[in-house]
């Protein structure tokens, strides 16, 4: 849950405290909706293609607990590689918004 | 019967030094026309959104949607990945040991304070206000404390503050083997 505090956090950390909070909130949106998506990707690249195949199949199943087992069980550090999508996303963010 | 144009003997006023017209010339950056940070921000956006566009080119669609489901309810992330990204997932303790905005924090609250002084200066309780600051003036303390015995209360379960004052630990290095 992202709290008012946490939201003020992001805001400053992103340097658009001057944007208005309607334009503020749409950049935040779209750039959560960014990593998302960089995230995907990144775990899709390193997946071979029998685990994807296998990844596929577990999405149909619709069961997400499982598909937390496989990634965890097929990417060691999924954490840290959620934490440094992350950051660097921002990072790229910023340098090109500057 | 047409008249020659009279030639300008006193070249002077029309025509300048090459260098100087050069000199006079505005600065080139001034016709650049400096993106507004609004305009910036979208454009960084647009730009991620178009890499992210090409690399998803090539992938199967209900894999994407299906991991951005999972991304939804993932608890392996605890917070949004804006907020991991930004290292604002946990509430800041307001400590910055960043100088520029230690001093614009420092600003910002003795800012806030001249304003509360200012607002002090002028207020005038009223009378609910004046009938608290009575009653609390007026009211005593349910448990007095005793001046040789600690506080005043009869349980004897309850151990009460010794009545001598031992020195407590200095902090002061002597061996110096000890650092």
């Amino acid at each position: 849950m992202v709290t008012e505090e946490i939201k003020q956090n992001i805001i400053r950390e992103l340097g658009i405290e001057n944007l208005s909070k309607e334009k503020a909130d749409e950049v935040m949106e779209k750039l959560e909706g960014n990593i998302q998506r960089t995230l995907i990707l990144e775990i899709l690249d390193l997946l071979n293609l029998q685990d994807q195949q296998e990844l596929n199949a577990i999405i149909e199943s619709g069961d997400n607990a499982k598909v937390q087992d496989f990634l965890e069980s097929k990417i060691a550090g999924l954490k840290s590689l959620i934490k440094a999508v992350a950051q660097s996303a921002v990072k790229e963010f910023k340098a090109m918004a500057k | 019967m047409l008249k020659e144009p009279k030639e300008n003997l006193n070249n002077e006023n029309n025509e300048m030094e090459p260098l100087k017209v050069i000199q006079d010339l505005p600065d080139i950056t001034e016709f650049q026309a400096e993106k507004s940070p609004e305009e910036k921000i979208d454009t960084a956006l647009k730009t991620q959104d178009a890499q992210l566009n090409f690399r998803e080119k090539n992938r199967d669609k209900k894999t994407l949607s299906g991991l951005k489901k999972w991304i939804g309810v993932a608890t392996v992330m605890g917070a949004s990945l804006l907020a991991v990204g930004c290292n604002a997932e946990k509430p800041s303790s307001g400590f910055t040991d960043n100088v520029h905005q230690n001093v614009e924090q420092r600003v910002k609250n003795a800012k806030a304070q001249i304003e509360w002084n200012k607002k002090m200066r002028n207020y005038k309780p009223g009378s609910g206000a004046k009938h608290t600051a009575q009653e609390m003036n007026e009211g005593q303390i349910v448990q007095p404390i005793q001046e040789n015995n600690g506080f005043n209360d009869q349980n004897n379960n309850i151990q009460r503050p010794s009545n001598n004052i031992e020195q407590g630990p200095s902090g002061r290095v002597s061996n110096p083997e000890d650092l």
